[in-house]
């Protein structure tokens, strides 16, 4: 595991008026269900004001280490802690949480406004109160004007939108979002993923988010905390996870990772694709073959060195496929060992290396991390 | 051009079902109406008269109407009491084959009025049986054959008719709903009070209200229990049909029949819009 100082976000001087975060410990947290471990010795810690975003692969256990800060579960064994006061055994309508369903689940019976009345209202606060607080809060989240509406009368991103706010308006310590947009359409979710972000650093509120998206999470998080089996594999900001990621798991699951073949030359270098680079981390021994980790933007090409007939290069292979994406284009190549990788480069360039060219491939003359190949230690 | 066909087409395949609805339930109604307004002379000729209505809201057909207005209410209340609390523990339950066999059940029960109903309550209890001998203990004055034997047979078919009518939306209200209002710092009782309760309030007043038309409706069970001593809308209509004393009493009947779909009309007039409400919030 790896974690970084967290950066927590900035909050204007109102914002930070009406609601300052605060720090969040989970610490050490354990949860079965029947056979099944959700979580095994969970820890994060969030600055306040900071936003993290939880991202795993289905069934990590990101969304039961949301719904135990909640209040919703009870960890087996740990600790839920906020600014140092134990929660853990707190019941979670005393916890001072605001929590985005991923269904938004708003109150059907209820229009927009009433919905974000509804928390003050538990809290007897007057209704004339209640009216400017909910007019004041959806027209933070673009809903001016729409207090009147009920649920079913409103569009996906509009009633999440509508469930933020009510979310806001118990003035939470943490605000804690379920995949608040996995049910929106892409534009729907470009465009409230940016207004969210917005919002929480107005606030400055400390919040946890649990999305399954990365390019969601990288865009969004000061921190980004991939969990893996029901702990956590690594938390950094977003450029740390991607540029140095601490585990393979990590370097796989966030972004796009080539696995080319190389073969430890010397303590901490690596031979691949006809280089030599220095290895990042942990390296195994002089001689053992691995799996050499490197990003698609880190590789790439030129026209094959190799004459017909003659023998190529370990890193010589036929362009693929082309797919492109705007200022990049991404060539798929087939190396001589049957493998393929992925290389990104501007499209102008691109262009130099149709279908079916002979390449050979630069790797980026960076640390790359390096990982003993499972089909060899198999075979050996 | 191509959305009036589309509504043409859409009304012709409603076309059945509206015949249907047209034989089987227009005419005989137009026939209630048509025999309800007349009544013979001293010749036999029928002749146009309100006084078959004026009739059915004085003397014995007031006494059952009221009768079978507190019956229907009173049973209404039970059935719906009872079966709202029946249907949230079904609702409750992660059986989901608990929940369709009682579903099953119910859908069958709700239609075990009448004869079956009242020979089971004789054949099972009867006036000599253990459940009776218990209960005249506590209620010496209980009879099946009253209006309070009635009042304890009638639920059998009620109750399960109120577990059908609400249970889905006891299904349909969310976890998320739940943990929302929870989330938002409120009770259990504020959870019931404030989302909960007005969520399901429409779905229970519905089957209330199903509940009561169906009990103000039943006619069988009544007339194999109390055997007519029981003064109801239903009963008394099928005694004066049935009569051979007078022969006006046949549009009197009718005229008793009438009065007895206007309050079920009612009583769907009420439901319907209940329903619609609560299908809009639920199924959202």
């Amino acid at each position: 595991m790896n974690t970084t100082a967290p950066a927590p976000a900035p909050a204007s001087d109102s914002a930070a008026a009406r609601m300052r975060g605060v720090g969040l410990d989970l610490s050490g947290l354990h949860r079965s269900f029947g056979a099944t471990r959700a979580l095994a010795g969970f820890d994060l810690s969030l600055a306040p004001g900071e936003l993290v975003a939880l991202l795993g692969p289905s069934g990590c256990g990101k969304t039961t280490a949301l719904r135990i800060v909640a209040g919703f579960d009870t960890p087996d064994q740990g600790t839920v802690s906020l600014d140092g006061k134990d929660l853990t055994r707190l019941s979670a309508a005393k916890r001072d949480m605001g929590m985005v369903f991923q269904s938004y689940s708003l109150f059907p019976h209820l229009t927009a406004a009433q919905n974000v009345g509804f928390g003050p209202r538990l809290r007897r606060i007057g209704s004339a109160e209640r009216d400017r607080q909910a007019d004041e809060l959806l027209e933070l989240v673009g809903m001016a004007g729409m207090g009147g509406r009920y649920p079913h009368q409103l569009s996906g991103g509009q009633q999440q939108r509508v469930a933020l706010a009510r979310a806001l308006a118990v003035r939470p310590k943490v605000l804690l979002l379920d995949e608040p947009l996995s049910a929106l359409d892409a534009k729907v979710r470009l465009q409230l993923r940016e207004e969210i972000r917005r919002i929480q650093q107005e606030f400055g509120i400390t919040t946890l988010f649990v999305t399954h998206d990365q390019e969601e999470a990288l865009s969004m998080a000061d921190r980004v905390a991939v969990m893996r089996a029901g702990s956590l594999e690594q938390c950094a900001a977003p450029a740390e996870l991607y540029d140095r990621p601490a585990t393979a798991f990590v370097a796989q699951f966030v972004g796009t990772m080539n696995h080319l073949s190389g073969q430890i030359i010397e303590a901490g270098r690596v031979r691949v694709a006809g280089r030599e680079l220095p290895v990042d981390g942990p390296c195994p021994t002089v001689g053992t073959k691995v799996k050499v980790l490197i990003r698609p933007e880190s590789l790439d090409l030129a026209a094959a060195s190799a004459e017909a007939g003659t023998a190529e290069s370990a890193g010589a292979g036929q362009v693929l496929m082309a797919t492109f994406l705007g200022a990049t284009t991404r060539l798929t190549v087939r190396l001589g060992d049957g493998s393929e990788a992925k290389a990104d480069l501007p499209s102008h360039r691109a262009s130099e290396f149709p279908v079916g060219s002979r390449v050979d491939l630069i790797p980026a003359p960076r640390p790359v991390l390096a990982v003993e190949d499972a089909d060899d230690t198999a075979e050996g | 051009m191509a959305r009036s066909g589309k509504k043409l087409g859409a009304w012709g395949a409603v076309l059945p079902l509206l015949g249907y609805c047209a034989v089987a339930l227009g005419l005989p109604v137009w026939a209630l109406i048509w025999e309800g307004i007349q009544a013979p002379d001293a010749n036999g000729v029928n002749h146009f008269t309100f006084s078959n209505f004026t009739t059915s809201w004085h003397g014995v057909y007031l006494t059952g109407m009221l009768s079978s207005l507190r019956l229907s209410l009173l049973t209404a209340v039970i059935s719906a009491v009872v079966g709202l609390v029946a249907a949230y523990a079904i609702a409750q339950s992660r059986g989901r084959l608990l929940k369709q066999a009682v579903l099953t059940a119910s859908g069958v029960l709700a239609n075990f009025g009448g004869i079956p109903l009242a020979f089971c309550f004789v054949a099972t209890i009867g006036t000599g049986g253990v459940f009776l001998s218990w209960l005249n203990d506590a209620w010496p004055s209980f009879q099946l054959g009253t209006f309070d034997g009635l009042v304890v047979v009638y639920p059998y078919f009620l109750v399960p008719l109120m577990v059908l009518t609400t249970l889905p939306a006891l299904d349909g209200l969310r976890r998320q709903w739940r943990e929302a209002a929870t989330n938002l710092g409120g009770s259990a009782w504020q959870y019931w009070r404030y989302v909960g309760g007005p969520l399901l309030l429409p779905a229970a007043l519905g089957g209330f209200v199903l509940c009561f038309g169906a009990s103000f409706a039943a006619y069988a069970t009544a007339r194999a229990l109390s055997s007519g001593t029981v003064p109801l809308v239903t009963t008394q209509i099928a005694s004066v049909l049935s009569g051979n004393v007078l022969a006006t009493e046949t549009n009197l009947g009718m005229a008793l029949a009438l009065n007895t779909i206007i309050v079920c009309g009612l009583m769907m007039a009420v439901y319907l819009p209940l329903r619609k409400r609560s299908a809009k919030w639920l199924e959202s």
